[in-house]
């Protein structure tokens, strides 16, 4: 059994990580830590497991955990880590996994030295429809993509615990930060390279709530990013093939499946195809934690998505080079003679 | 110059920041109360001052350093006299040991009340609705600070505010058309007084740096007059034309009481009983869940289905929802019918900041209501398959 610490007791690790570890057998949770005492506790109790730890810090989880489940602000994400790692403790991050190419590098060299797994939580990975979608464009299915169009925007309404994400110190950017993690790590993932030609958003010297960038990936593919956080885009991922293009809804997996020069599409749920016939797929953050002590147990060292948010780190610092502000109606800047802050 | 801006995160206070530090370079501190509401000022560099906006000491350590304040927060979660009151006294301390001791309120005409035909900044406040009421007291207690010397207050009293992000007159109108019909009494003859947001934070940002040791109470409104059919109509054109109605106002009255009668009917109870969403919820509580299921172990049929109450028909699908008629509410067709006309001549001249006509605003505000995705898909542009 694989002692499991949490650290970091915020929304996402009260809303998704507990209840799914409650059903991951071989994984069981033996501390949590945060820097709010009583909300550590809470989760502790929410958990149902017994004989949890409230860890004042984390030296305290020391010899109390095998394995940790990393869910802090942005900014803590290496400094918590790379001690944890150091002490063999295996490591499964929130994204991003870290905002600097740099922290990346000190994240993975720690993993490395110790022989500890680091993954990063890319959950998006283990919704089936994107399997599909991978298997489809690395299939050449439908033939080659033209384009890739991606939007994803809420008005946000995530109940975080605290501010840190307006915070750039802490946070270290805005959506493209939050969203663009997944975005960009399921990109990365499905075409194996981006570069940035050109990237605008909206921030004046805080986070920015909105931005655009257009990529093209090693195979020449065009690929348009719309993020917001201000107000409701369709949620989807395009493939425009040349004659059939698949959409997949970002958060729901939905696919739809549209031939080209037909007014009709085919909707569908993806799940596993097998002998007892076809069944839905599993919760994907099960699925990850299955997957995180899967790669414990065969001792697999820095997991693809550890690597690949080293990827993503970088394309944060391809589109801070790139960087135009984004005008528009909703641009703080709208209509206003700027003589402060750009 | 620095300024403390309390309520920073709502659709005044977020263009008065971007007003304040964008156009004149100022360093904002805003408070906040929940994070979820300031992803656009988050887009600044303010500093965020964590405090509930009612506690005095900590209200005065956060505009420390400050030269001034600026209140345009309103308890929306508990609008009472007592919460208002509340936030103006920490305006107040906040204000009072910043170094010019200015205080600029946003406060409202709708303490004039309806009385008057014409309002002037010297209309006698006559409140008729909780909310002028409540405004007035606000602005009561702060004048005798600012008479006790303890504040040097600015107040600017807005109408009609409309643009980008405005919950009540641009957001609300433009969902009420997209969905159906929005009513309003035919020849109404109440003043619109609408004006644009920006004109308000600009406004403001000009009052901060006003050199005056005197009190200033002026209304901002601005010169064109609209009626609130073209109010109304400068927004069905985008959305949906043919969207707002004209009713005779006694037609409005039945219809406003005939939906009371039926909303105390037992039809209601099953309307929202056929509402799966609604059964879904009643059965996450387990004394509601445990009926149920005793209720289908003994042959009851449980929780009525939406089948069981409006028998499905064979096109149900294809069929596009009926457009609903949006009535006003009370306080909304009162001010359709005899809202005053607010002169704004004075402020206009004081703060140097003339407010855009209606044909003005509207044009940036469409324009954010289709970046918002709230002008219908069916007009939206069309997306090759």
């Amino acid at each position: 059994m694989i002692r499991l610490a949490l650290v970091g007791c915020g929304k996402v690790a009260e809303v998704f990580h507990l209840p799914a570890l409650s059903t991951v057998h071989g994984l069981t949770l033996s501390a949590v830590l945060d820097v709010n005492p009583s909300r550590a506790r809470a989760l502790a109790a929410m958990s149902g497991a017994s004989g949890v730890h409230v860890a004042s810090d984390l030296s305290d989880l020391v010899g109390r955990c095998d394995a940790a489940l990393v869910a802090l602000p942005n900014y803590l994400h290496a400094s918590a880590c790379i001690p944890l790692l150091e002490h063999g403790c295996h490591v499964l991050v929130e994204k991003p996994m870290a905002v600097s190419v740099e922290d990346c590098d000190r994240l993975i060299a720690a993993a490395r030295g110790s022989g500890a797994v680091l993954s990063a939580a890319m959950v998006r990975r283990f919704i089936a429809a994107y399997e599909l979608v991978r298997e489809l464009i690395s299939k050449q299915t439908f033939g080659p993509i033209r384009r890739i169009q991606v939007a994803e925007g809420v008005v946000y309404n995530w109940p975080a615990t605290t501010g840190f994400f307006l915070k750039k110190d802490q946070a270290g950017g805005g959506v493209l930060v939050d969203f663009g993690s997944h975005v960009l790590d399921t990109l990365l993932w499905w075409l194996g390279d981006l570069t940035v030609n050109a990237y605008e958003d909206d921030a004046y010297g805080g986070v920015e709530a909105e931005c655009h960038a257009q990529c093209t990936s090693t195979a020449g593919v065009a690929v348009d990013i719309e993020l917001s956080r201000l107000r409701r885009l369709a949620c989807t991922a395009r493939i425009e093939y040349e004659h059939a293009t698949v959409e997949i809804n970002l958060h729901s997996g939905a696919v739809d499946l549209i031939i080209a020069g037909t007014h009709s599409a085919i909707r569908g749920r993806v799940g596993a195809l097998g002998q007892a016939g076809w069944t839905p797929a599993a919760d994907p953050f099960v699925l990850q934690l299955r997957a995180f002590l899967s790669d414990i147990q065969r001792g697999a060292g820095v997991t693809p998505t550890a690597t690949t948010a080293r990827d993503v780190a970088s394309l944060f610092a391809a589109c801070a080079a790139k960087r135009r502000s984004l005008e528009g109606p909703a641009s703080p800047a709208v209509e206003l003679d700027v003589v402060g802050v750009r | 110059m620095r300024v403390l801006v309390l309520g920073a995160t709502g659709f005044i206070g977020t263009r008065v920041v971007d007003e304040l530090v964008l156009r004149h370079g100022a360093e904002v501190r805003a408070t906040v109360r929940d994070y979820r509401k300031a992803v656009r000022l988050g887009r600044l560099p303010v500093e965020w001052v964590e405090a509930t906006a009612t506690e005095p000491s900590a209200m005065r350590d956060a505009s420390r350093g400050c030269d001034a304040v600026v209140h345009c927060a309103h308890p929306f979660s508990s609008p009472n006299e007592s919460a208002a009151l509340d936030l103006c006294r920490a305006a107040v301390a906040a204000a009072s040991a910043t170094t010019a001791r200015r205080l600029v309120y946003v406060g409202t005409t709708a303490i004039y009340g309806m009385g008057a035909r014409e309002i002037s900044d010297d209309t006698a406040p006559r409140p008729d609705t909780p909310y002028g009421r409540l405004k007035l007291s606000c602005e009561r207690l702060l004048n005798r600070e600012h008479d006790a010397g303890s504040i040097r207050l600015v107040v600017l009293r807005r109408s009609i505010v409309y643009g980008p992000f405005g919950p009540t007159w641009t957001v609300l109108p433009a969902r009420q058309m997209s969905d159906g019909n929005l009513v309003l009494p035919l020849d109404a003859s109440g003043a619109c007084n609408a004006i644009y947001v920006d004109d308000v934070a600009q406004s403001v940002a000009r009052a901060v740096m006003l050199d005056t040791g005197s009190r200033v109470a002026v209304n901002l409104a601005a010169d064109d007059r609209p009626s609130w059919r073209a109010f109304y109509g400068a927004y069905e054109e985008r959305v949906r034309p043919g969207a707002v109605k004209e009713w005779p106002i006694d037609a409005i009255r039945e219809a406003i009481a005939a939906r009371h009668r039926d909303r105390r009917s037992w039809r209601a109870v099953q309307r929202a009983l056929g509402d799966r969403r609604v059964r879904d919820r009643l059965n996450e509580i387990p004394l509601i869940a445990g009926l149920n299921a005793l209720g289908k172990s003994l042959g009851w049929r449980g929780l009525p289905s939406t089948e069981l109450l409006s028998p499905r028909r064979e096109n149900d699908a294809a069929e596009q929802p009926a457009l609903v008629d949006h009535l006003p509410d009370p306080l909304r067709l009162d001010l359709y019918v005899r809202a005053p006309h607010v002169d704004g001549a004075i402020a206009r001249g004081l703060l140097g900041v003339t407010p855009r006509d209606l044909r003005s605003g509207i044009v940036p505000t469409r324009g954010w209501l289709q970046w918002a995705g709230l002008v219908p898909v069916a007009r939206a542009e069309a997306r090759p398959a």
